[in-house]
């Protein structure tokens, strides 16, 4: 009796020492697998979370559908919802998309909560439209007085939503480059500049952007930067802006010679408005304005094309 | 050999559950529930797909639940009506009385909740042209199968260790706060060894999206828990047993 006894006891003790080790090991296992398990709820709904999700899911898609407009009480509701929702089911994307933008007019702030938590989970990191709509609510309906920070997370937001986003990336990068410049516009100074305009700011945010770049779009690109295939077409209409929108102003005028003597050092431009002019033009096609006239040949005035005049042979040509 | 024969002509009573009609009818009306899930796709806003794998999930959990906690009734119903009562005399066929249930028990869970991961891929395959059965979702099925051997050891605790009126009560109420592991993790002693960690068959959410990738090694490991979890708790139960007087 007791010899069995001690053997029960000998056999549980082992067990109970196997299955927590092996517990403890598949726990880290699970952890991996299943990345937003520390997020989820704590009640005991053994182990259904997702099913619990899933009907509070359809009750709320029934009580959207019964009301007129999103006024604050509703935002209240709405957001209440949303949360028990995601705290069984964070990666529930469509609750993210909708619930968000649901409540983007009347509670700016637990919208944009909503998209960046649905933002930085992990397991929606192809998803660039939370990201993207985050940063929209951040830029447009979120103020300063609601949170001093809300440009510098939208700029967050929209890069993170340009790298998800391949081929709608252009798309992403305009407001991207937009909320760049409001940051350059409310902190005033740029590069010891003082910043006159809205142009203007654009201007310096490609600029900032470019450089980023290391110069060229196709460069490797640094963690923070990202690939905008027509950053210098952009950069030369933000420059042609800036300057429309203040000719004569000497921080515009300052910027401008900072930028392209770096960007267009391989461009022929007009001075006046800064459209790029092809060899041999005299005027520029944009504005008529007199334009400093580029590899035609001294003697006979054609255009050269190669090391040698095609019309005269010379082989000298205007720089 | 013996000892094999005998607890497998333990095991064979336990398994007489896959012989009722009504066990089969209760697959249909799980299969049709899945089914239905296909409808819900105004309703939930296009989120079927991953509501039909959920819905499945946890109507095979809750299949599991009550073929482990059908054991606990027919061994009080044995022990009351004193059917075992020559195999139960000596304290080693006690042992075998016990292991035999758990292993019957155990393969009938797996028939049933295999019945109806087979009806699951067959209606999602179905419904789904464009979507096959991912693995994970797979896994999550096969996760839920493993299971029934942890909670078919539980079931067989239970219904020696407390009386015959709540021993259901309590396998279930063990049964639900283990798979609700965030809810009680703060008892960290020996957890996953005294305590059940039912969690950790537990990836339906994932199962559900076809998200994350889960191993044959895990499921493997999972599976080895569950039977090092039911050593624990048929020795357990067997050395309680062994100390009962019976009639």
């Amino acid at each position: 009796m007791k010899k069995t006894v001690v053997a029960h006891i000998a056999i549980m003790v082992i067990a109970v020492a196997l299955g927590s080790l092996l517990a403890s090991y598949l726990i880290d296992q699970q952890n991996q697998i299943s990345v937003n398990r520390d997020k989820l709820s704590t009640a005991p709904l053994g182990g259904f979370n997702k099913f619990a999700s899933d009907v509070q899911w359809m009750l709320f898609v029934n009580y959207a559908g019964g009301i007129d407009c999103v006024e604050k009480p509703e935002a209240e509701e709405i957001y209440k919802r949303l949360n028990a929702i995601l705290a069984n089911d964070p990666d529930l994307e469509i609750a993210y998309n909708i619930g968000g933008m649901m409540i983007s007019n009347s509670d700016p702030v637990k919208s944009a909560e909503i998209f960046m938590r649905g933002a930085y989970n992990q397991n929606l990191k192809n998803n660039w439209q939370i990201p993207f709509s985050a940063g929209f609510v951040l830029d447009r309906y979120v103020t300063d007085k609601d949170d001093p920070d809300r440009l510098k997370k939208a700029e967050d937001m929209f890069r993170l939503a340009a790298s998800r986003a391949g081929d709608n990336a252009p798309y992403i990068t305009s407001a991207l480059l937009k909320v760049r410049a409001k940051r350059i516009a409310e902190k005033g100074k740029w590069s010891g500049i003082q910043v006159v305009n809205d142009e203007h700011a654009l201007l310096c945010a490609m600029f900032d952007e470019w450089r980023k770049n290391g110069g060229t779009a196709d460069a490797a690109q640094p963690s923070d930067s990202m690939n905008i295939p027509d950053l210098k077409d952009r950069l030369l209409r933000a420059a042609q802006n800036a300057k429309a929108s203040d000719p004569t102003n000497k921080n515009i005028l300052d910027t401008l010679a900072k930028v392209m003597k770096v960007v267009s050092e391989d461009q022929h431009l007009c001075g006046n408005c800064l459209s790029p002019y092809a060899a041999g033009d005299k005027f520029c096609g944009q504005c008529g304005t007199a334009v400093v006239v580029f590899a035609v040949c001294p003697k006979c005035s054609a255009v050269m094309k190669g090391k040698f005049c095609s019309s005269c042979g010379s082989t000298d040509k205007t720089k | 050999m013996k000892t094999i024969n005998e607890v497998m002509a333990i095991a064979s009573g336990a398994w007489q559950l896959l012989r009722m009609r009504v066990v089969y009818v209760l697959i249909l009306c799980v299969l049709v529930l899945i089914g239905t899930a296909y409808r819900y796709d105004v309703l939930s806003l296009g989120q079927h797909k991953a509501l039909m794998v959920d819905v499945s999930l946890m109507l095979n959990t809750l299949a599991a639940i009550l073929v482990a906690i059908s054991v606990t009734f027919e061994i009080s119903r044995e022990l009351r009506e004193g059917v075992a009562s020559t195999l139960l005399s000596k304290p080693l066929g006690r042992t075998h009385y016990l292991i035999g249930k758990l292993v019957g028990i155990s393969i009938a869970g797996i028939v049933v909740t295999g019945l109806i991961t087979a009806g699951f891929c067959v209606i999602f395959s179905s419904a789904f042209d464009d979507a096959g059965i991912g693995q994970t979702m797979l896994m999550g099925h096969l996760l839920i199968m493993a299971s029934v051997i942890p909670m078919s050891a539980l079931a067989v605790m239970f219904s020696v260790l407390v009386p015959e009126s709540i021993a259901a009560i309590a396998t279930v109420i063990v049964i639900w706060f283990a798979h609700s592991t965030p809810a009680v993790d703060k008892i960290a002693v020996l957890y996953g060894g005294i305590l059940p960690d039912l969690n950790l068959f537990n990836l339906k959410a994932e199962a559900a999206y076809n998200i994350a990738s889960i191993s044959w090694v895990y499921l493997a490991l999972a599976l080895l828990w569950g039977i090092i979890y039911s050593v624990f708790a048929t020795s357990l139960a067997s050395l309680v047993f062994s100390f009962r007087d019976l009639k």
